[in-house]
């Protein structure tokens, strides 16, 4: 079943609330696929954004690195 | 005086690494952005915290943006892309915002009694929304991203 950027954000936010209660070895790998998973979805469709030019992201990136 | 760079500020990160073990949690929502104007001259060597030298002064705020700033939301601390350590949140949007001459973020650890600080983002110009929706949009490569295998 395919998951929503929206889907894998509460699934990452519910896997964090987990292993901040309870530090279990079980929660800490959901958490780290959970954010993961989210991360990488997010990353991905900035990616496609800033290749856009009619996107806001697309039409203005400034990448700002250490030092500018 | 003048915001001339971006930058992630030396005590706090060391503090971070060594045996003081600041407790930042970068997956945590409870990290804000404050807004500065260009009389703030940040030295990423020495200033520490939002409230203290530089960050007392200087504030940019206004309606719909308090003083201390916005909450980051959704953030993430994750390897992105392989061997760099990212930082990334979703985009800081407020409608309805007034406020004049916004020249840099400055990031910080609200959750912390010393609101230490993580990192200034610096616009590059200043920003001035009169009743408009103010958005910082954070590149693909996230708010901030460390090659930790150059």
């Amino acid at each position: 079943m395919d998951q929503t950027l929206e889907d894998l954000e509460q699934a990452y936010r519910e896997a964090y609330d987990a292993y901040a209660e309870d530090r279990t070895p079980e929660n800490r790998e959901t958490y780290k696929e959970a954010k993961r998973a989210f991360s990488d979805a997010r990353t991905y469709k900035k990616q496609l954004e800033e290749l856009d030019p009619d996107h806001p992201r697309g039409r203005s990136v400034v990448l700002i690195e250490n030092g500018e | 005086m003048a915001v001339t760079a971006s930058g992630l500020f030396l005590p706090t990160w060391i503090d971070i690494l060594d045996v003081t073990q600041l407790a930042v949690d970068l997956d945590a929502e409870t990290h804000r952005i404050a807004l500065f104007d260009n009389t703030i001259t940040p030295n990423f060597s020495t200033d520490t915290a939002y409230g203290v030298i530089p960050y007392n002064a200087g504030e940019v705020t206004g309606t719909n943006w308090p003083a201390g700033g916005v909450l980051l939301t959704t953030t993430t601390v994750s390897e992105s892309p392989a061997g760099t350590l990212m930082f990334d949140a979703a985009d800081v949007s407020v409608a309805s915002a007034t406020f004049t001459g916004a020249r840099a973020g400055l990031i910080y650890a609200d959750a912390l009694v010393g609101n230490n600080a993580l990192l200034l983002v610096n616009f590059g110009s200043d920003y001035s929304p009169n009743n408009g929706t103010f958005t910082i949009q954070w590149a693909a490569a996230g708010v901030f991203a460390l090659d930790l295998t150059p």
